[in-house]
Formats: structure tokens, C-alpha cells, sequence
């Protein structure tokens, strides 16, 4: 019968007594550490063929003509980069084949960085150009990613090898890569809303992750490159403007939340009475993103497609708290999958979940070595699909210093201008179907467009014009002094416009084209105006474009080229409902529609602004004769 | 004086080797599970050590540097010839019966710990390392050692008075 253990020391005794001193056999060791002669001499030998192997090589990376000096990182490719390689000599077209001289490839670059390790190698090709193969981290380890082939040196600047959505976890959505000319010695990453990070080189390479954050909404996305020479002046730019386009939806685009069907689904208190809360909206394109709150303001937005291919998906927060920071995991499950933390001290403990998401926030009692989070197990139908250990990653998971928040575009973190469309201090601020426009007093101008917004879904992907304006009501006709700038559309467009405030009003254009009565309609793409004026402004010129793109447009052209004015029930037979036939051509003809007086060769139509303002276009001949539309609309 | 800037001397490291053995063997079994290959193990760990003296950098003491290389090789060894089975029973001496059961029962125990815990156990109890030796040989810092021993200890009586309970 065994007895009660009752100490660690009399359990450990018992689980490997002790050994019966002998003495050992230190000779042994000695002899078996000492190198034998004859493997020294093998190894002499192998060193010189190495010797000769690099040299032979050197010749065809000295006598590439490669322009830059290159130095040459330490590092073999893996058989996956080799392989890679060697599939560009096969099944290529005569005449365009390439082959890459595998043997000499070389890692012209190497970072660690928030997402990993990325590498570069290059390989000169028999046909005298080179070969770059970029690896980078994966959800196990790190693969090759692409290769191409092209010219020895830089033909652009900058030149991207390769951009768009890539593979990872929850903070890794996206990279860029490719290689600039010498001259330039700095490389600056630019994203739409704004933000910026330096890019560092590595013999004329970069390499670089795009955070999840950075993937989620086209507000943020990167935007643009820019190369500075040793100086820190911009010596080129390369714009970004097809990131993530060939992606298509359920094709590893990322999605765009629903933001009106978002939902709360999960809420974890911390200390000092907050909390973070994980919102749930559909994505367009298929699956569910998640929006994580922090006190109320949006910390991290992620966006999974359905299915989920990993059984787990965990991102880490460490959310600010009074005493530092909290440390709250959160992510998805694959339906089906049941969650379980373990810890230390050898207890478990299930973790809810809901919707496919869970959010759990550690006490501060789980930062102690020895109760500490030590392994995440997933299980599915009782069997263990995935161990994620957790206590290898040290003290820095109970770091007491909260994550920045990411930076974000227009719409989420940024409080939005004020309602009333007044000056304010140094600003004006102002606010109109979903797009905030604020104006400093340097004339510097910054457009939010909320995504949600009409506006936002005319513009997107266009070229547009910015534009403020101060306007003088004289009548009519307008005194109109607007400064436009035309620019690719960004959500959150910033502009110098260099006029004068205060503006009455700002304006996005759009660059398409207008027809009369189209689903454009006719008032800008995004009317914010700053005061009455504006308001009243941007009403008026709304009726004055409608009038004049009737005028003009092909059908009325053709009954103008008569001569003699197209009776009334002939335009009304023609246009439809929107036109009335007047008894007299100073009638005013009913709100929001048109009317239309003719007699020989003189028609004349009005149409009244809502602001009660008549405006009309006299045609005789066929030929604008008088109007007050003038200064309104460019159309006639 | 001929000061000694890196690197381990045939000297100090068989100083250790014939002080310490019996310690040795006994963390190698117990890293190992295999109470018959912990003498192969540590011999193995020294002749690693002679070849690599020179990459001690004695920013440790040296019985960390050469317990560690006996833990890693145990650990190698216990992976290599690892079966679905991860409680170490057959590191007992099997002499008697109740024996038997009573180190099966620490080795369920033990094994159960996390690794970082079992190993801190082990260097204590077996190698009598201090906290700073015992914390350079996991890399870790002493104050860890200190509360990650007392946990393991906490646990390790916790899980034996359950197995206890339930005979």
C-alpha cells in the first residue's frame, strides 16, 4: 500500500531516485569531443571548394552590369524559392523565355518587421536581367510569395513589384514591395486618409506588410509612394491608385462592413467602469466584419469571409485602462468550434462564444507567473484541432502599455464637424448628406465623405473637383468666384483651395458627365453649404442646370433646328409629364417643373427655384436669345 | 594575471561534470522520461560542451550554460523517441508495486505542469541550482523563478492530494 506524499521534494525523489555514484566517464568525453584528424582535413577540403565555388560565381554578379552596389546578405533560398525559379525556363514562348541561373541566387534584403520577415533575392538570369523572388510570413512559416523577372536596374524611380491583399493573420492583410533607383535614399508610404510611415530600404528594396486596418475600408488605404533623395527632397512619387483592385468580392477582396445593419454582439468589462465591445455588421462581398470599441471609440475593424478557413482566429489587444493597459483577446471561431483557455496554475476555463466571436478580457490576477494564459485549445466534435501555447510569449503579453490606436480615415475615430454650417473661431465647419467639409483659415480644406453617402458612391474611383466658393446674389444673375481643384476622389480629400475665406460654400464635382433628368440629378456630387448665401446658392443653380440641360440636350436641339418654335403640345408629347404648356411666357409655371411657351420663331421655358426664384431661357430661331442662367450653369 | 574573456575551459567544465553528476543524470531522466538513456544523455551533453566551449560567454554561471545543454539534449531525445504518450512512467524504479503506482502518480502530476514550472522543479530539486542559475538556464529573470516555483509546487501538491482523493 502506498503512502500519502505530502512534499515536493519526497514526490520528486520518488518520480527519479538517485543514481549510484560511479564516477563517470569523463576520458570518454573527451575523446568523442576531440575533432579526428582526418575530418579536420575533409573539412579543409570543403572549405576550399567552397572557396572556389564562390568564386566562380562571382564573375556573374560582378559582370552583370548590375547598376547598384549590392551587398550581398548571408542566407541561402529555401527549395521553394529554387523551385519557384526554375518553373520561369519552362513553357515559355520562344523568344521570350527566361532562365534564371537558380545557383546564383543571392538575399539582397531581409526585415523583420511588425508582421514578420520579409526577404528579397535576386537572381541574374542567362538572358543578362534578373530575378527577384519576395518571401514572406504565412500563417506557419515563411514562403515565397512571387517572382518576376526584368531588367538589371531600376527603369522607374520607384518601381512595385508587388501590391494587394496577401495571406496572415488578423494583423497582416496586405503588402508592397518592389525596388527605387540610388538616388533615392528614403521611401515614405502615404494612405488616403492622411496617414504616413517610412518604408525602410535595403539595397535599393523594400519589403513591407499592410496592417489589417490599412485593408478594410478604401479610406485607408495606401495611396501613394514618395521617394526622397540624401537631402530628404521628393524626388518621385508613385501612386498606389489600383491597391487591392484586381481583388474581387469573395476573391479575397477586403470587405466593406454594412455599417447600418451593425450590431453589438459582445461586451467585456474593464477596470475604472468601461468596457470593450465587439460589433458585428455584414460585409459586402460575403462574410462578417467585426468592430471593436474601447470606451466608445473604434479601435480595430476586421473583416472575415465565410467560411472561415482557420478553426481560431485571435488578435491581441491591450486596451488603455486607468492603471496602463488591459489585455483583451477577441476573434472568430469556425462554427462548431469550442474554445478553451488554460492557464498555469493547471486550471481551464471554456470561453463563450457568440455569433462565431468571442471576447475575453484577463484580469489582472492572470498576469502572475504561474496563473498566467499558458495554451488556447480549440476543440471540434471533442478532438483537439489546434493548440495555440500562449506562455512562450512572455512578459511583453502583459505589457502595462496599451496599444496606439491606428490611425483611421474620415468616419470612424474623428468626430465629425459640427452640425451647423456657421464660422466657427478659425474654422467652418459644415455638414451635408454624409460629407463634412471644415475649411482653416489658410484656405486649407478637408472633405469627409461618409462611405454611407450618395456622394461616396458617385465619386468613388473618379476624378473630381474640390472646389469652395464665394458667391454674390445679384439678382440673379449669380457673382460666382469659385477655386476648383481637380484630384482623384479620397473620402477624405484634403485641398488647398488658396481663396480667400469665408467660403458661403464647398462642392465635390463629379467628372461624369450630365443629361438631362439622369440619375445624377443636378446638384453636385456633395453641396456643404457654409451659410445662407451658399444654401441658397446651391438651390438656385440646381434649377438653372436643370433648365439649361433640357436646352441643351439632343432631343430639344432637334425640334429647336426648325426655325420656327415647336408648338407646346408637340414638346409636351415629347418630354413627358415634366413639361407644362403655358397660357403666357410670364407664367410661372408649378414647383419643380418645367414650363414651355412658344408663338413663330420665339418659345420661351421657365422653371421656378425652390427658393421662389424664376429662372428662363427665351430661344428664338431656335437660338438662345436671353436667359438668366448665365454664371449658374456652363451647359448652354 | 591571464584573465579569461569567453569561452569555457576543459578545466571548469569537468569540475562540474564530476561534482555535479549524480544531479545530472537525474534532471536528464526526469527531461527525458528515461531514467535508462540519462547516462548516455549527459555524457552526450558534455561532449557537446567540450567541442562548444568556446561559445561560452560567461555572461551566466557555468553550471547554467552546461545544465541547459543537458536540458536541451534530454528535451531532443524525449521528442525524438516520443510517443502518444507524454506521462513519463517508466522513469520509476520499478522495484515494488506500490512504488509503481505511487511514481506513476508524481509522473501524471509532473507531467501535467507546464513546462516551465516541471523544468524549475527539476533544476531545483535535482541539479540544486539557485534562482539565479536556475533563471539563466531558462532565460528568464529570477523573480520568475521564484513565483513560477512556488506555483509548480502549489500545483504539484494540488494535483497529488486529488489523485489522492480519488484512489
Amino acid at each position: 500500500m502506498s503512502e500519502r506524499i505530502t512534499s515536493v521534494s519526497a514526490a520528486l525523489e520518488l518520480l527519479v531516485p538517485p543514481f549510484a555514484a560511479d564516477g563517470g566517464n569523463w576520458a570518454e568525453i573527451v575523446e568523442k569531443a576531440a575533432p579526428p584528424p582526418r575530418r579536420r582535413r575533409r573539412r579543409l577540403i570543403l572549405a576550399v571548394a567552397i572557396a572556389l565555388t564562390l568564386l566562380a560565381s562571382a564573375p556573374a554578379w560582378s559582370g552583370s552590369g548590375y547598376g547598384p552596389i549590392l551587398h550581398f546578405l548571408t542566407g541561402k533560398p529555401s527549395k521553394k524559392v529554387d523551385k519557384l525559379l526554375a518553373q520561369f525556363g519552362e513553357d515559355q514562348p520562344p523568344g521570350q523565355a527566361v532562365h534564371p541561373i537558380v545557383a546564383k541566387t543571392r538575399k539582397v534584403y531581409e526585415r523583420h518587421g511588425r508582421y514578420g520577415t520579409f526577404r528579397i533575392w535576386l537572381t541574374p538570369t542567362k538572358e543578362g536581367g534578373v530575378c527577384e523572388t519576395l518571401e514572406g510570413p504565412t500563417q506557419h512559416a515563411i514562403q515565397p510569395y512571387s517572382a518576376g523577372c526584368g531588367a538589371k536596374t531600376p527603369q522607374h524611380p520607384i518601381e512595385v513589384s508587388g501590391s494587394g491583399s496577401g495571406g496572415g493573420g488578423d494583423f497582416f492583410r496586405g503588402e508592397l514591395d518592389g525596388r527605387v533607383q540610388p538616388r533615392i535614399r528614403g521611401l515614405e508610404l502615404r494612405y488616403v486618409n492622411g496617414g504616413h510611415e517610412q518604408i525602410p530600404l535595403q539595397n535599393g528594396f523594400f519589403a513591407t506588410g499592410i496592417a489589417a486596418v490599412r485593408t478594410q475600408r478604401v479610406s485607408d488605404h495606401p495611396a501613394e509612394l514618395v521617394g526622397r533623395d540624401r537631402d530628404g527632397h521628393v524626388v518621385a512619387r508613385f501612386a498606389l491608385g489600383s491597391f487591392y483592385e484586381d481583388f474581387q468580392p469573395g476573391m479575397g477582396r477586403p470587405p466593406i462592413a454594412e455599417a447600418k445593419r451593425e450590431r453589438p454582439l459582445l461586451r467585456a468589462p474593464l477596470e475604472g467602469g468601461t468596457s470593450v465591445e465587439l460589433l458585428v455588421s455584414p460585409a459586402r462581398g460575403g462574410g462578417t466584419c467585426g468592430r471593436l470599441v474601447v470606451a466608445g471609440s473604434t479601435w480595430t475593424w476586421t473583416c472575415v469571409q465565410r467560411p472561415v478557413r482557420h478553426p481560431v482566429r485571435i488578435g491581441l489587444l491591450r486596451a488603455p485602462v486607468r492603471s496602463g493597459a488591459a489585455v483583451v483577446l477577441y476573434g472568430s471561431v469556425q462554427p462548431g468550434v469550442k474554445l478553451q483557455f488554460r492557464f498555469e496554475d493547471g486550471t481551464a476555463r471554456t470561453i463563450p462564444t457568440a455569433d462565431d466571436y468571442f471576447l475575453v478580457s484577463l484580469p489582472k490576477a492572470r498576469w502572475t507567473p504561474g496563473r498566467r494564459l499558458s495554451e488556447i485549445v480549440a476543440r471540434a466534435d471533442g478532438r483537439v484541432v489546434l493548440r495555440v501555447p500562449v506562455a512562450r510569449r512572455g512578459a511583453a503579453f502583459y505589457s502595462t502599455t496599451p496599444d496606439r490606436r491606428p490611425e483611421f480615415g474620415h468616419a470612424m475615430p474623428r468626430k465629425p464637424p459640427a452640425p451647423a454650417s456657421a464660422l466657427h473661431g478659425k474654422v467652418q465647419r459644415g455638414r451635408a448628406g454624409g460629407v463634412s467639409v471644415e475649411a482653416n483659415a489658410k484656405g486649407r480644406v478637408n472633405f469627409f465623405v461618409s462611405r454611407t453617402s450618395r456622394a461616396f458612391r458617385l465619386l468613388s474611383g473618379t476624378s473630381v473637383g474640390y472646389g469652395c466658393l464665394h458667391v454674390r446674389h445679384a439678382g440673379p444673375p449669380w457673382d460666382v468666384d469659385e477655386m476648383t481643384v481637380l484630384l482623384r476622389f479620397a473620402p477624405s480629400g484634403r485641398v488647398s483651395v488658396w481663396a480667400q475665406r469665408p467660403f458661403d460654400g464647398c462642392e465635390i464635382q463629379g467628372g461624369y458627365g450630365h443629361h438631362w433628368r439622369d440619375r445624377y440629378g443636378t446638384h453636385s456630387a456633395a453641396e456643404v453649404p457654409f451659410d445662407a448665401v451658399g444654401r441658397r446658392f446651391f438651390a438656385e443653380r440646381a434649377t438653372a442646370r436643370d433648365l439649361a440641360n433640357l436646352v441643351r440636350s439632343a432631343a430639344f436641339r432637334t425640334l429647336r433646328r426648325k426655325g420656327a418654335a415647336a408648338p407646346a403640345a408637340r414638346v409636351v408629347a415629347r418630354f413627358g409629364s415634366p413639361i407644362d404648356a403655358l397660357r403666357s411666357p410670364g407664367e410661372r409655371p408649378p414647383p419643380g417643373r418645367i414650363g414651355y411657351w412658344a408663338r413663330g420663331n420665339r418659345a420661351v421655358l421657365s422653371e421656378i427655384a425652390p427658393t421662389g426664384t424664376r429662372f428662363f431661357i427665351v430661344l428664338v430661331d431656335g437660338h438662345v436669345a436671353q436667359s438668366n442662367v448665365a454664371g449658374l450653369t456652363q451647359a448652354l | 594575471m591571464k584573465g579569461v574573456k569567453g569561452g569555457a575551459t576543459l578545466e571548469e567544465i569537468e569540475a562540474v561534470y564530476r561534482t555535479q553528476l549524480s544531479g545530472l543524470r537525474r534532471l536528464a531522466a526526469a527531461v527525458s522520461g528515461s531514467r535508462e538513456a540519462a547516462l548516455d544523455l549527459v555524457q552526450e551533453a558534455f561532449v557537446r560542451a567540450v567541442r562548444d566551449r568556446r561559445s561560452f560567454r560567461r555572461e551566466a554561471p557555468i553550471e547554467a550554460w552546461l545544465y541547459r545543454i543537458v536540458v536541451n539534449v534530454a528535451r531532443n531525445h524525449r521528442r525524438a523517441e516520443r510517443t502518444h504518450a507524454d506521462v513519463p512512467i517508466e522513469i520509476g524504479p520499478h522495484d515494488n508495486g506500490s512504488r509503481h503506482d505511487d511514481a506513476g502518480r508524481v509522473a501524471a502530476a509532473v507531467a501535467s505542469l507546464p513546462e516551465r514550472q516541471r523544468l524549475a522543479l527539476f533544476l531545483r530539486y535535482y541539479a540544486d541550482l539557485d534562482y539565479l542559475s536556475i533563471a539563466a538556464t531558462l532565460d528568464v529573470s529570477s523573480g520568475t523563478v521564484g513565483a513560477t516555483l512556488h506555483a509548480a509546487r502549489e500545483a504539484l501538491l494540488s494535483l497529488l492530494a486529488e489523485t489522492e482523493a480519488t484512489r
